[in-house]
């Protein structure tokens, strides 16, 4: 396989009886890249995370992770990669401090490096304050923050997060974005995320592949993604009085638009280039005497390049299949 | 090494960090200590026994006596004089006197003149354990009755006399440490170990252990060692306090000591291990719930601990020879109750050593690496 690349995965299938839960998956992650992987609950994301980090077995395909081929060497790339999984693993009745140093042990570290590295690391996530606290006593937020410390504990070259922010408050999503980005800075970390969040797709990864049913719709970086679809803006135009099919086959005809259609107060187009058009728009209409009550101009995004390759939309999708498997929370 | 021990700490920690679980694996067994030493085979006392007597003569009066004397003296039945045996039948129907013993007119008659005289003894049987007391006290008693007549009076008519044995409480007590230790051994086992396991799986928890180098062996062996710890810890207090309370003493000073670690060592980690294989992929904590409840009365009762092993059928035998709770107990009873002869314990500790060596393999053989 291609050292050059981090994670590398050729037609990969994962069954779980007559399910497909992965079906035919082909990626490859460059050194250093965010690579984000983007899809609905119950896509395959986690099934293929689980593949890619020795977690679960591979049914067919091959997949190798750090250039260590998962299949024949799954002790070298779990010493190659940290895992940050979507249940939150950390635990309860330890403190911070105690899940790093035990999980850095199981790497074998010795107590001269963990030191230093636990101490650096609880920095970095802002948890060194509260090293000495029972995890039970964190919030969802540090309780995330500490087990993506854990998974770079023991340095490794390839982090996976999968749905590091599920479950979180706005706010502590974006503390969790800022840390993304913070690691990032300076190193060559390669880190896989997986998420069901558009916003999150869009805010942290240089690319990203969206799945739905366990395979892979469309790849590319946001921006590449969002081009391929045709009509990429849309503008809404709310009108004093209805526009004349004369009117709206002027619109329609302007170079970049896509699609004109009649809104209930007035019309909707979607073109390339919205912004630009803009002005063109409101003097075609003024022609007829209308008036422009109300002008919107939405801009693209992955949610529209979602519905453009699978049909349906991310998030009812995700709120009709809640929140996937939540393991039951523990009585303290 | 390392990571065993990394992993035994984590295990060790959260228990610690939740010693309620702890507490009642020393405090059952010491309850079952005062519950079972004080009830079973303490020598029943205050039976009611309903007496109707048509015989004045003077072999009834002896064996009256001797009656009487059993109610002064261990106090095994409370005599309930009555004259008309149809209410005494009435009585013991209702349960309100546990037996009914009817002397016929013809009694003294008969024995003095040589021939088998007989008075009749209803129990209740509904209670196997009071009718035996009361069986055992009346005939204990004819026995009584007997003895001067035996010397002097050649043509007595036989009279049935059963020996009573009854353990001095003290002993009793003393000689169900064994099998408290055992039992809490076992409860150590079930409430750490493969439990941890389990509840990690359960709580999604052991996914942060897959996704790192850990071994199989590593994973078992540090479940396995703080388990061991634990079930140490529990079974020597429950030893101590056990002690204590009987006032037995330990023979063969620090010796004797060493042995009783090392036979509980050795069991607590055979008995983790085997739970370890029997239920170490289970996904549930109520799997091991059911199994544990299964596991702890099949091993528990045919061990020897409450009941010689010598009074049970064929089977029931043979599978106590298998069942690494019986050479427990046996070995913790030797080194115990046979004056400091540690060798008395060899063949059990054999066989715990050798159980526990194949379990420790195949719970490590059996470990589930994967989700
Ligand atoms: N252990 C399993 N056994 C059977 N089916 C599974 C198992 N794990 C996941 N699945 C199924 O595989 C599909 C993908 O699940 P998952 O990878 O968890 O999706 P995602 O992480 O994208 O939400 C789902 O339909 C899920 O029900
Ligand atoms: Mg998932």
């Amino acid at each position: 396989m291609n050292p050059e690349l981090a994670i590398e995965v050729r037609h990969v299938v994962k069954r779980f009886g007559k399910l497909a839960a992965v079906d035919d998956v082909d990626l490859e992650v460059r050194h250093g890249e965010l690579f984000g992987v983007l899809g609905p609950n119950g896509a395959g994301k986690t099934t293929l995370v689980r593949m890619l980090t020795g977690i679960v077995s591979i049914t067919s395909g091959e997949a190798s992770v750090a250039g260590i081929d998962v299949r024949r060497d799954p002790d070298g790339v779990r010493r190659a990669i940290g895992v940050v999984s979507q249940a939150l693993t950390s635990d309860l009745d330890l403190t911070g401090l105690e899940n790093l140093d035990i999980y850095a042990r199981f790497f074998d570290m010795s107590r001269s490096e963990r030191g230093p590295r636990i101490e650096e690391l609880l920095r970095v996530v802002g948890l060194w304050d509260r090293r000495k606290s029972l995890v039970k006593t964190y919030s969802g937020g540090m309780r995330r923050r500490l087990e993506i410390a854990r998974g770079l504990v023991h340095a490794p070259r390839v982090l996976f997060l999968d749905e590091p922010t599920i479950g979180l408050d706005p706010q502590s999503r974006l503390v969790i974005w800022d840390l993304l980005r913070d690691l990032r800075k300076g190193s060559d970390l390669t880190v896989s995320l997986t998420t069901h969040y558009l916003e999150e797709a869009e805010a942290l990864c240089d690319r990203v592949a969206i799945v739905d049913r366990g395979k892979i719709v469309a790849l590319g970086t946001p921006q590449e993604l969002k081009a391929r679809i045709p009509g990429s803006d849309t503008v809404d135009l709310s009108l004093g009085s209805p526009p004349s099919d004369a009117r709206l086959a002027e619109l329609g005809a302007l170079a970049g638009v896509r699609d004109v259609a009649r809104t209930a107060d007035g019309v909707r187009v979607r073109a390339d280039g919205g912004a630009t058009l803009l002005p063109r728009l409101i003097e075609i209409l003024r022609v007829d005497g209308l008036q422009v009550t109300a002008a919107a101009l939405q801009r693209i995004s992955l949610e529209d390049v979602f519905i453009h390759f699978t049909g349906r939309t991310l998030r009812e999708e995700s709120s009709a299949a809640g929140q996937g498997f939540v393991p039951p929370r523990r009585f303290t | 090494m390392r990571r065993i021990l990394a992993v035994m700490e984590r295990d060790l920690l959260r228990v610690l960090r939740n010693p309620a679980a702890l507490f009642s694996s020393v405090l059952l067994p010491v309850l079952y200590l005062l519950i079972l030493g004080n009830s079973l085979n303490g020598p029943l006392t205050g039976l009611r026994l309903g007496v109707v007597s048509a015989d004045q003569g003077p072999e009834a009066r002896a064996l009256l006596g001797a009656l009487q004397a059993v109610e002064q003296g261990p106090g095994t039945v409370v005599i309930v004089p009555l004259d008309d045996p149809v209410r005494g039948f009435a009585l013991l129907h209702e349960g309100d006197i546990s037996g009914l013993l009817v002397v016929p007119s013809t009694f003294s008659h008969d024995r003095s003149h040589g021939l088998a005289a007989s008075a009749g003894l209803y129990v209740d049987n509904v209670d196997a354990v009071a009718a035996g007391a009361i069986e055992g006290a009346i005939e204990a008693a004819v026995a009584t009755a007997d003895q001067p007549l035996v010397r002097f009076e050649r043509g007595l008519g036989p009279a049935a006399v059963r020996p009573q044995e009854i353990y001095p409480r003290v002993d009793y007590d003393t000689s169900l440490i064994p099998g408290v230790v055992v039992m809490s051994l076992f409860m150590g086992s079930m409430l750490s170990g493969a439990f941890n396991l389990i509840m990690d799986r359960f709580l999604g928890v052991h996914e942060s252990f897959l996704s790192t180098p850990l071994r199989k062996a590593d994973i078992n062996l540090g479940i396995l060692l703080s388990g061991t710890v634990v079930t140490l810890a529990s079974s020597t207090l429950v030893l101590a306090i056990g002690l204590l309370m009987t006032g037995a003493r330990v023979h063969g000073g620090l010796a004797g000591y060493a042995a009783l670690l090392g036979v509980m060592v050795l069991t607590g980690l055979g008995l983790l291990a085997m739970t370890m294989t029997i239920m170490g992929r289970a996904g549930h904590p109520r799997i091991a719930g059911v199994l544990n409840g299964f596991l702890s009365v099949i091993l528990f009762f045919p061990s020897g601990a409450l009941y010689p092993l010598a009074s049970f059928p064929g089977w029931l035998r043979a599978f106590a020879r298998i069942d690494p709770e019986t050479h427990a107990v046996a070995a913790l009873k030797a080194i115990l109750f046979r004056g400091g002869d540690l060798s008395a314990a060899g063949q059990h500790v054999a066989f715990l050593g050798a159980f526990t060596a194949v379990m420790l393999v195949v719970s490590t053989l059996a470990m589930k690496r994967t989700l």
